[in-house]
Parts: C-alpha cells; sequence; structure tokens
C-alpha cells in the first residue's frame, strides 16, 4: 500500500534495540487515542511481545485537531509527544505501572514528514474485566492481591508527583502469573495523569479523565484549587471505586446513582455541593451499606471500612483517618496499601488453614 | 361539644415530612436556575462507552456488563443493542442485587418510565414509627453526622410524643448542617410544636446567607411573625420575589407568607398581586394558605399550575366550607396521615368525623393521633371526650376531661369545655348540672355572637333532653332551631334538620310522649 503517512507504514519495521513491529492494531470506534496514534503489535528478539505507539503526525497537521497552522500543531503534537514520553519514562522503575520498555524516533526518508516518533509498552493479559468474569481461581486473597496492586501502583505514581485521575475497569490491566509468581495488576492509561508543575491539556478540565468514574464531588462541579486535594484525592476516590468493582462489581458512582434521588443526582442539581452535601452523605450512608451485603463476611467489615474513606464525599475526609490527623500529605497511601496488605495475608493464611 | 380552632390566623408553617417524602415533593430542590456545568473531554466519555461495549462483546460477563452499564446509565448514552443485552444478560444471571438494580435502571431510563411521584400518606402506625426509631438509631451509630436521618429521627420521635428526645435529634441536626434548608425548616416545625418561636427564629436567621434561599426567607418570615420580632423584611423579600432569579415553584412559599403579611398590614392590593404570585406554581402549603386567605377576604384566581398538586389541608377547608364532610374528613385524614404530630388536623378530623358525618369512632381515633404530640392541647382532648362520650364510653370521657387543664375563663375553648361537660354529665345521669353547664355555654356563645357554635351547643343539649325524655326537652330544642335559623354553616343545617328529625320520629313513635315534649 503507498500511503503519504508514515506512522500508518511500518509494519516489518525492524526497530533499533532487537524490536520489530509486527500487525498494525486497526482501531475499533471507541478506542482510547483515535486517530492521535497509530498502534501495532510488536515483538522483540527475545519473544518478548510489546504494544507500539506511534504518533500521528500527518493525521494532526491534516485534521485540524490542534489548529488549522502547521506550525503550531506541529509544536503541540511533539510538546503531548514529550509530556507522554517523559512520563513514560519517569515511570519506568514503578513496578505497579505499566511502563515502556523503549521509546524512539526513526526516520523514514520518501515521505512528507519523515520523522516517527514511537513508544513501545509492555502487554498486559487483559484488564481486570476479564479476568474477573474468566479466572475461576480468584478468592477473597486474590482479589486482595489485585486492590493491593492497585493501590502500589498509584503510591508509586504519587511519590514521583503524578496523579493518575482515570482510574477505572479498563485501566486496571493484569499480568498473567510468571515463573511460579502470582498475577500482577498494574496501574495502565497514563493519558489524563497530572505531573506536578508540568502542565498538561487536560488539566484545565473540571474532570480530567472519564466522567463516569469522576469523584463525585466534581461531578456536582465543586474543584479543590490544592493540587493534592484536586488530583491525589482524585485518585484515592477511584481506588476505593476500584475495590467496589472487584468486591461486589459495581462501582461507586453506580451505587450513588441507584441511592440518590434523581432530583439530587448531580445530572440534575443546580446548587452548590455544600447544598446538596447532606443528602449526598445520606445517600453515601445507604450505599456503603448496600456495599458491605456483597463482600464476603470475613472482610466485610474492613473493606467497607477502607471504601468508606476512600471514596468519601467530602474531599477534606477522604483518606485514612490517621493519615488525616497528621502534618504532610492528607492523601498518603502508604496506610492503605498497609492495611490492605496486612488483610490479604491475614485472608491468604486463613484460607489455607 | 367538639369544635375546631378558630380561622383568625395562619401562617406558613412549613409542613415537616420525612426526608424521602419531603424529597418527592419537590420542597428540596435547588432555587438556582443556572447549573455549573463541569467541564470535561466529551470525547472520553463516548470513547470510554464504545471501549466498554468493545470489551462486552470480546468477553460478555458480569464485569463487562457492569462496567457498560455504569458507562450507558451515568453517560446517558442512549441504550443500543448491545448495552441492552448486557443488562439482560445482568438480569438472567445470578448477580449481585446492586447491578440488577443497575441493569433494570438503564432499561427503565430508557424507555423513560419514571418513579411514581404522587404517592399519597400512609396512615399513622405507632409500631412502624416505634420500628422506624430503632432502625433511624441504628444508621446513626453508624454515620453519626447524617444530618439528614438526625432530622428524620426528630420526626419519628415527635410523631411518638417524645418530644424532649425529638429536640435533642434536632439539635444535634441543626448543628451538623446550620444551613440546610431540610433541617432547619423541620427544626423551625419542632420549635413551633414545642411554642419556642424565638428558639424557631433563631435557628433559622442566624447565618444570614440562609434568607438568600426563598423557602428559608419565607420560613423567617413566618417565625418573626409568630415571635414578633423584627429582622426579616418583607420589603427585601419583595425584591427577591421580583428579581427573576428563581422559579415560581421556589417562590410559592415565600410570595404567600408576603401576601400574608400585606393582608396583616391592610394592603390588599398588593395581598392579591403576592398570592397571585403564589399560585403560579403552588407548594400544597401555599394553596391551603391561599384557600385561608380567601375565606378572610383575599380570593386570587388559582392558574392551571394549582391543580397538578395536592393539597390535603386545602381540600379539607373547600370541602368542609362547602358541608361535603364525607369528602372533607377523607381529605382530613390524608393531611393528618401526612402532619401527624400536628393538632389541626387532628382537630379538624375530629371536628369532622363527629359533627360532620357523626363517625365517633373515627372522631376518637383522630384525636387520640393528635394528642401523642400534644398532649396539652384542650381542644383535641375536648374532641376526644365529645367522640367518646357518643359512644356510650362515659368513664373513659370522664378521665379524660379530668385531664385537661382548665383554659381562662371566658376563652372560646373554655366555653367548649363547658358544653362537653355538659354532654358527659348528662350521660352521667347528672341531668341538673350538665343543663347548667350547656345553658351557660350556650348564653356566652349568644353575647359573644357566635351564633353557629351556640347553635350547635343547643342542639346537642336538646338532643340529650329528648333522649332523656325531660320536661325541658321542647323548649330547649325550639330554642335551639330558633338559633339555628340565625346561623350560616352547614353543620349546623345538618343537625337543625337531625334535630327535627328526632322531634318527628318520638312523635310518631309516642304521640303522648310528644305531647309531653311540646
Amino acid at each position: 500500500m503507498i500511503t503519504t503517512n508514515p506512522a500508518e507504514d511500518l509494519e516489518n519495521e525492524v526497530l533499533p534495540n532487537g524490536w520489530t513491529v509486527t500487525e498494525r492494531i486497526v482501531p475499533r470506534p471507541g478506542d482510547t487515542g483515535g486517530n492521535f496514534s497509530v498502534n501495532y503489535w510488536a515483538v522483540h528478539s527475545s519473544g518478548r511481545r510489546g504494544f507500539c505507539k506511534v504518533l500521528n503526525y500527518w493525521w494532526l497537521l491534516t485534521s485540524g485537531a490542534i489548529g488549522s497552522d502547521p506550525l503550531h500543531a506541529l509544536a503541540e503534537a511533539s510538546r503531548i509527544y514529550e509530556f507522554e514520553r517523559d512520563l513514560a519514562r519517569d515511570c519506568r522503575s514503578l513496578s505497579r505501572v505499566i511502563t515502556t520498555i523503549e521509546d524512539g524516533t526513526l526516520n523514514r526518508a520518501g515521505y512528507l514528514i519523515s520523522m516517527v516518533h514511537y513508544i513501545i509498552f509492555e502487554v498486559a493479559e487483559g484488564d481486570i474485566r476479564r479476568v474477573m468474569d474468566y479466572s475461576s481461581d480468584l478468592d477473597s486473597a486474590a482479589k486482595l492481591r489485585i486492590v493491593h496492586n492497585l493501590a502500589s501502583g498509584l503510591r508509586q505514581l504519587h511519590g514521583i508527583e503524578v496523579a493518575h485521575q482515570d482510574i477505572k475497569p479498563s485501566n486496571t490491566l493484569v499480568f498473567p502469573p510468571h515463573l511460579g509468581a502470582e498475577r500482577v495488576t498494574k496501574v495502565g492509561d497514563l493519558g489524563r495523569a497530572t505531573v506536578l508543575g508540568r502542565p498538561a491539556d487536560h488539566d484545565n478540565f473540571d474532570v480530567a479523565g472519564d466522567r463516569t468514574y469522576a469523584p463525585i464531588d466534581a461531578l456536582y462541579g465543586s474543584i479543590p484549587s490544592e493540587f493534592a486535594a484536586r488530583r491525589y484525592a482524585c485518585d484515592l476516590y477511584q481506588l476505593g471505586s476500584m475495590i467496589a468493582f472487584v468486591f461486589t462489581s459495581v462501582p461507586i458512582n453506580a451505587y450513588m446513582t441507584l441511592e440518590l434521588h434523581p432530583r439530587h443526582h448531580w445530572d440534575n442539581w443546580h446548587g452548590t455541593y455544600q447544598d446538596v452535601y447532606p443528602y449526598v452523605l445520606d445517600a453515601y450512608g445507604r450505599v456503603l451499606d448496600r456495599v458491605s451485603q456483597e463482600v464476603p463476611e470475613g472482610i466485610r467489615e474492613e473493606i467497607t471500612k477502607l471504601i468508606s474513606c476512600l471514596c468519601h464525599p467530602d474531599v477534606s475526609q477522604r483518606g485514612h483517618a490517621v493519615t488525616l490527623r497528621r502534618s504532610g500529605n492528607k492523601y498518603a497511601l502508604d496506610r492503605i496499601v498497609t492495611e490492605i496488605d496486612l488483610l490479604s495475608r491475614r485472608v491468604r493464611l486463613f484460607e489455607k488453614v | 361539644m367538639t369544635a375546631i380552632q378558630g380561622p383568625d390566623e395562619r401562617n406558613l408553617i412549613p409542613r415537616w415530612r420525612a426526608f424521602g417524602d419531603a424529597v418527592r415533593s419537590g420542597e428540596l430542590d435547588s432555587a438556582r436556575s443556572k447549573r455549573r456545568e463541569v467541564s470535561e473531554d466529551v470525547g472520553q466519555r463516548i470513547a470510554g462507552f464504545e471501549e466498554a461495549k468493545n470489551a462486552f462483546i470480546r468477553s460478555p460477563g458480569i464485569h463487562s456488563s457492569s462496567d457498560l452499564l455504569t458507562q450507558a446509565v451515568l453517560g446517558r448514552h442512549h441504550l443500543d443493542g448491545t448495552t441492552r443485552t448486557a443488562a439482560q444478560h445482568v438480569l438472567e444471571v445470578d448477580a449481585p442485587a446492586a447491578l440488577k438494580s443497575l441493569a433494570t435502571k438503564a432499561l427503565a431510563d430508557d424507555s423513560g418510565s419514571g418513579q411514581d411521584e404522587n404517592d399519597l400518606p400512609s396512615e399513622f402506625n405507632l409500631d412502624a414509627t416505634a420500628h422506624r426509631i430503632h432502625h433511624l438509631r441504628s444508621i446513626l451509630r453508624r454515620e453519626p453526622l447524617n444530618a439528614v436521618r438526625w432530622t428524620d429521627l426528630a420526626l419519628a420521635q415527635v410523631k411518638l410524643g417524645s418530644l424532649v428526645a425529638a429536640e435533642r435529634s434536632i439539635r444535634a441536626a441543626v448543628q451538623l448542617q446550620p444551613n440546610n434548608r431540610f433541617v432547619l425548616r423541620s427544626a423551625v416545625r419542632l420549635y413551633l410544636l414545642l411554642d419556642q418561636p424565638d428558639m424557631a427564629h433563631r435557628v433559622i436567621t442566624k447565618a444570614p446567607a440562609n434568607l438568600d434561599d426563598p423557602w428559608l426567607r419565607a420560613t423567617a418570615l413566618t417565625t418573626a411573625r409568630i415571635s414578633g420580632v423584627a429582622g426579616v423584611s418583607v420589603r427585601s423579600s419583595r425584591r427577591v420575589l421580583e428579581s427573576g432569579t428563581h422559579s415560581p415553584w421556589h417562590l410559592s412559599e415565600l410570595a404567600s407568607q408576603v401576601a400574608t403579611l400585606e393582608l396583616d398590614g391592610g394592603n390588599v392590593r398588593r395581598a392579591r398581586q403576592m398570592m397571585r404570585t403564589a399560585l403560579v406554581d403552588p407548594t400544597e402549603n401555599s394553596l391551603a394558605q391561599a384557600e385561608w386567605a380567601a375565606s378572610h377576604g383575599l380570593s386570587a384566581p388559582a392558574t392551571d399550575a394549582s391543580h397538578r398538586r395536592v393539597s390535603f389541608e386545602a381540600n379539607a377547608i373547600s370541602h368542609k366550607s362547602a358541608g361535603r364532610f364525607a369528602e372533607g374528613l377523607e381529605a382530613c385524614l390524608l393531611w393528618l396521615a401526612d402532619q401527624p404530630f400536628d393538632p389541626s388536623p387532628a382537630i379538624f378530623a375530629s371536628y369532622l368525623a363527629s359533627v360532620g358525618l357523626e363517625e365517633y369512632g373515627i372522631a376518637e381515633r383522630a384525636a387520640s393521633q393528635g394528642l401523642i404530640a400534644n398532649p396539652n392541647d384542650e381542644l383535641l382532648r375536648n374532641n376526644l371526650v365529645f367522640a367518646l362520650a357518643n359512644q356510650g364510653k362515659t368513664k373513659e370521657a370522664r378521665e379524660q376531661i379530668d385531664r385537661i387543664i382548665q383554659p381562662a375563663s371566658g376563652s372560646r375553648e373554655s366555653i367548649t369545655l363547658m358544653a362537653t361537660e355538659g354532654l358527659v354529665r348528662f350521660k352521667e345521669g347528672d341531668a341538673e348540672g350538665a343543663r347548667s353547664l350547656y345553658a351557660a355555654a350556650v348564653d356566652r356563645l349568644v353575647t359573644l355572637g357566635q351564633t353557629d357554635r351556640a347553635a350547635l351547643a343547643n342542639i346537642f343539649w336538646a338532643r340529650e333532653e329528648i333522649r332523656q325524655g325531660t320536661r325541658h326537652a321542647s323548649a330547649i330544642a325550639t330554642n335551639a332551631l330558633a338559633l339555628s335559623r340565625r346561623a350560616s354553616r352547614h353543620e349546623v343545617q345538618l343537625w337543625s334538620q337531625r334535630l327535627v328529625n328526632d322531634l318527628e320520629r318520638i312523635s310518631s313513635a309516642d304521640p303522648a310522649r310528644d305531647s309531653h315534649l311540646r
């Protein structure tokens, strides 16, 4: 096929460091990223598979997606690519975050735009939805390990001053058991992340990530001005929501929609968050009650308590009770991670017995 | 003699309903007309939905269904075949209850079927209320910061007559949410029930910002009027009404109370204009206020919108005024079910049941219910005594009448009570004592120019004389019929006819006795 766009013409291309681009992944409607990037499978000479994301300069220039000025569009595209690349590099040492294996630039002679930027990511078995639906060995201990991995991933991100802001089932990726080690869960897709001191386009949105999973206060338009309360607290909320999803198969905002009267639902409320807060808090109480009924008895209290503190509708009350009382980062996840770890060990021991 | 309260004064005292009922009534909607749009990358939301659909198609299961249904319901996406399949899948398999509810909601939202917002209030039930208190306490042990449930607990406690406990509960709620409409209007209702209008006013005006809310401003005007304090200006309230920042529904009670205050000040033209504003999209309380105002010469045409809501109180008043006692009682019992702690519907219902329909059992139940939260209400207890005495429960009637704290001599209540005591004395066999009490009551009512009440008391007296076959019966009956000819209320005409029927029955059954009566 003859093409003017090198990003669409990389099948069988041999990249530096032993990688070969293999098959192009045809995007389905709704696959995130759209035409902004062209995606391929890649394989390393060692046999390892990778997910290769190539920045689609040609589309950016011709679609008008980032303005009609080609020079500006190019500069903007480069800035977005560099943001993602640098963030991916920053995360390379994080064990519970999807990391890049490789990034680089190719020069393809004979094209109008010869430059090709690419990033190769590690490949997961699938996301948590598939694993939860199709794995027969997911007891409470295994679920707790998934949740523990996810919390650890977020703690690692927060440790390098990155807030993810888009934790949801499709971004919770699972790697198969390997060499006797158990299955590992990692945080994926940093496309909506915010790095402290490094502005990104999506930072200006009230809701940076997928609105469906956004913290409830943000859905009512209550947006804290302070970085930690706005960004880290969002991750805490979404972590709590994922815990609910793992143990009850329903995320918190879905529960809230069921429990809030439609007149008080964020889609219909015209007032301030402060005005609706007592009603949200009341609905939240019922949500926790419902959640606890779905969680296995042996860990019911602990799981409900975790969700309760992570998804608290008052952002100033969100987080571990002890951490909230101490000075420093109110949204630090250390105690949450430790609690989940201890709980998972206790359950494992119990299940073995 | 049974009685209703004088219609001299009515204020827009907020209704107090359990949270769920209050929400359904619409009184807890946001009063702001414009919403703050939450900015987002819309493409992200659409992509999320499409991705969830792909994931479900690739690997259908509980969790992929849940993600897809969450995206569909929360993102307000139109349900396509895939999402519908996911919803049906969830409903068919062994899925958690919450997920099944989500699937049901997705299908219902799509078909446009909504909730029924017009449930009638259920009848008050002591055991159910006690159970509710237990349930609310267990919730509050888990959620001590839940002001909504503290308020609901206070309401349940009031219904059971535990007024001290209710005051403690409402104080906790106010402390937690000192600016919340539901909490503050409930608190005001309680303090007014406790006869603490100053406290009611303090609670609502403590934060000046509360007056920005038209519902709270209306309540503050009411508490100011009742407690006789200044501080909430009618002029600034008029400005709020004219500002155009709130919908007619949110302004209804404020306009209604301003109309009442304008009426106080003798400004009928402005009062009428305000009442018209109140009736554009009225609350049921505003409708009741309009019904009351109409009986005070302030007729304001109700708009079509008024028919969308039902005011049990307004219906009760209007049916009673038209002499439709059965319909009036039905509306009144619904009003009582809606506000079971309020003495007004209990008094009204017991009156209508006794006087309008001779349904003394219903009257007894209504009065007894009202007395739970209002044990010192002498009018309510009077009506209970009347209902008991007319059912032949003379001993219970005597026990109840002895519990009444004597109202001030010469007051409306004291005269009513005198007549009721007369009835009980007749039932106890003390005709002489009964006669002197009835005579004194009728005399005083005539002197006060209360012809309707005088006529009623006289008719009740005459019936007892006839029942006992006394030599006074004829003269008293004649006097009662003469008085009733000057009366205007439907119930007096009804009773006067009953008296005539009694006389005729006796006449046909025993002409000798009739001549004696004559």
